[in-house]
């Protein structure tokens, strides 16, 4: 997929390696699935204020629905000024606000408290009708993962969105492939468009590509982005690599990790 | 007590703008106007109860109150882990109203019989338990507590006592007194306990809740306490404290046992197959006491 990006990525890079780093020292967190996403929270928290001059985290709702990418949350929340850096010393410890999933009650900015799949898309879905009621102009994102896609809360809520036309609701898809072992989705374009969904397919590490599927506007329709991403993208060991899935690397991989990180 | 869900909860619509009532495919006819005057925030969602939990938590999220209602089965232990984590873990204001109660659809079987609900709930911390005996007591209990910034679960039955009282949540009330033995009665089962119990020397207690916060103070009148409740046992002894601390009654726990209940027929077959009718009752207290 051709890289249309202008962005200088060395602040996503030294995300990565933050995120890499503290994963290693607490040996705790699911470092493929942050780094799957990182990009896409990026654009989200970071990407779209700068450029809509409105700050996401107040005026949107958003959902991190595979909350065991929590690592990429942090860092991202970090970087956006919503919490401090603290979380990289206590990530996981017996009094820490910073889990290996995420918990609403304790960490500003994170509006659901996932960890089991499945939950946040419905969530999300409630949020919307809260703000018709409340008559509240808001967007509400919900990132899923492509293996949480097998669960049945989200086919059900994706009829909901349809039917309720839910153009105010944006789903992502983080398609990193790493459940089709188990259970494939098949043609997940087609099927979002019979469950009466605009989709846009895109390169999900391109702030170009994420932030215009961002920004499209849908007229009565909700909006799935299918993001194509790569599971522990940007540390070729980890690529793909399901034995990477909730491992950490010894003193002499880390080195070699963070020179790929540069 | 269906008549007086519609009513109570179409009022609480009506007047609060900040409540909202999903449905999943039951009661619709019931509550035909409220879902025509209020389309923004009462809605038939679906058969889909796991995902309507997950709704209404989005909704609470944004300070909107849901109503949730459904049967028993469904309402509980279909959308169990959606109650656990979005309402409870993440302490979220809701309120979870089922009929059908432990074998009301008796006629359908067992896929419709839910007597496992209380003791499911009291397991999950921040459920206040609402088990109310008449239309009465029900109307009485929501409107005091929909909106108490808790999660509240109100279990409505078909049957219903015919008597006057009305129990505040965490709250145990004398009907008679007496001396032999202590009986509890919980929530709608209160007329066949009454009607058993005729013309024994036994104190008769009544409660219709359980609350986590609060255990319920009981003071027992001899070494011998009965609990009578119409689902299975267990979630009333453990909200209980016995006094004085230095009685250790004998408990008799009178409840559905924990067994699929394979007949149909009629809800008083059921209850005299599962010795909870009448008669059988009498006969357990009378074993019991002698």
């Amino acid at each position: 997929m051709e890289r249309l990006d202008t962005l200088d990525q060395s602040e996503i890079l030294e995300l990565r390696r933050k995120i890499l780093v503290t994963a290693t020292l607490k040996k705790e967190g699911h470092i493929p699935s942050a780094l799957s996403v990182l990009d896409l929270l990026y654009a989200i928290y970071v990407q779209i204020p700068r450029i809509s001059k409105y700050n996401v985290l107040t005026q949107d709702s958003f959902i991190l629905s595979k909350g065991h990418a929590s690592l990429a949350l942090y860092a991202i929340l970090e970087h956006a000024g919503v919490i401090d850096n603290s979380w990289t010393k206590d990530f996981s410890d017996f009094s820490s606000d910073f889990g290996g999933h995420p918990d609403m009650r304790k960490i500003e900015g994170v509006e659901a408290s996932t960890g089991s799949l499945g939950h946040g898309l419905p969530i999300a879905i409630g949020k919307v009708l809260a703000n018709r009621v409340k008559k509240k102009d808001r967007n509400v994102t919900c990132l899923v993962g492509d293996g949480e896609m097998n669960e049945g809360t989200n086919w059900e809520s994706l009829l909901l969105a349809s039917h309720h036309r839910m153009s105010e609701l944006t789903l992502i898809i983080d398609q990193n492939n790493s459940n089709d072992r188990a259970l494939s989705l098949g043609n997940l374009e087609a099927k979002l468009n019979a469950f009466g969904f605009y989709v846009i397919c895109i390169d999900g590490h391109s702030q170009k590509e994420i932030l215009g599927a961002l920004m499209k506007k849908t007229v009565g329709l909700p909006k799935a982005i299918i993001a194509k991403t790569i599971k522990g993208y940007g540390i070729s060991q980890m690529q793909n690599n399901p034995a990477w899935h909730h491992a950490f690397p010894t003193g002499e991989q880390l080195d070699l990790m963070l020179q790929e990180l540069k | 007590m269906r008549k007086a869900l519609v009513e109570v909860v179409e009022e609480v619509i009506r007047s609060n703008e900040n409540s909202a009532l999903l449905l999943g495919d039951i009661g619709v006819y019931g509550f035909r106007n409220a879902l025509n005057d209020f389309p923004n925030r009462v809605f038939n969602l679906g058969i889909l109860e796991q995902s309507m939990i997950g709704v209404a938590a989005g909704l609470a999220s944004e300070g909107v109150v849901p109503i949730v209602h459904t049967i028993a089965p469904f309402l509980v232990e279909r959308s169990l882990e959606q109650l656990k984590i979005d309402f409870g873990y993440q302490r979220l204001t809701g309120n979870f109203v089922s009929v059908g109660a432990s074998f009301d659809y008796s006629g359908l079987g067992c896929t419709h019989h839910c007597p496992a609900d209380v003791n499911i709930l009291s397991s999950i911390e921040g459920f206040n338990i609402f088990l109310p005996g008449s239309p009465s007591e029900f109307k009485y209990l929501f409107n005091k507590h929909w909106n108490n910034g808790e999660i509240n679960y109100f279990r409505l039955s078909e049957e219903s006592h015919t008597q006057s009282i009305v129990c505040n949540f965490g709250e145990i009330q004398k009907v008679h007194s007496g001396g032999k033995a202590t009986i509890i009665a919980v929530g709608p089962i209160l007329d066949d306990v009454l009607e058993a119990a005729n013309g024994l020397d036994v104190e008769l207690l009544y409660c219709s809740s359980i609350s986590q916060k609060t255990k319920m103070e009981l003071e027992v009148v001899s070494n011998k306490l009965i609990i009578v409740e119409p689902f299975n046992s267990g979630s009333i002894r453990q909200n209980l404290t016995i006094l004085p601390f230095s009685s250790n009654p004998e408990i008799l726990e009178v409840g559905v046992p924990v067994k699929f209940i394979r007949n149909y027929g009629t809800v008083e077959e059921l209850k005299q197959l599962l010795k909870l009718d009448v008669n059988s009752l009498r006969d357990r207290i009378v074993e019991f006491l002698s």
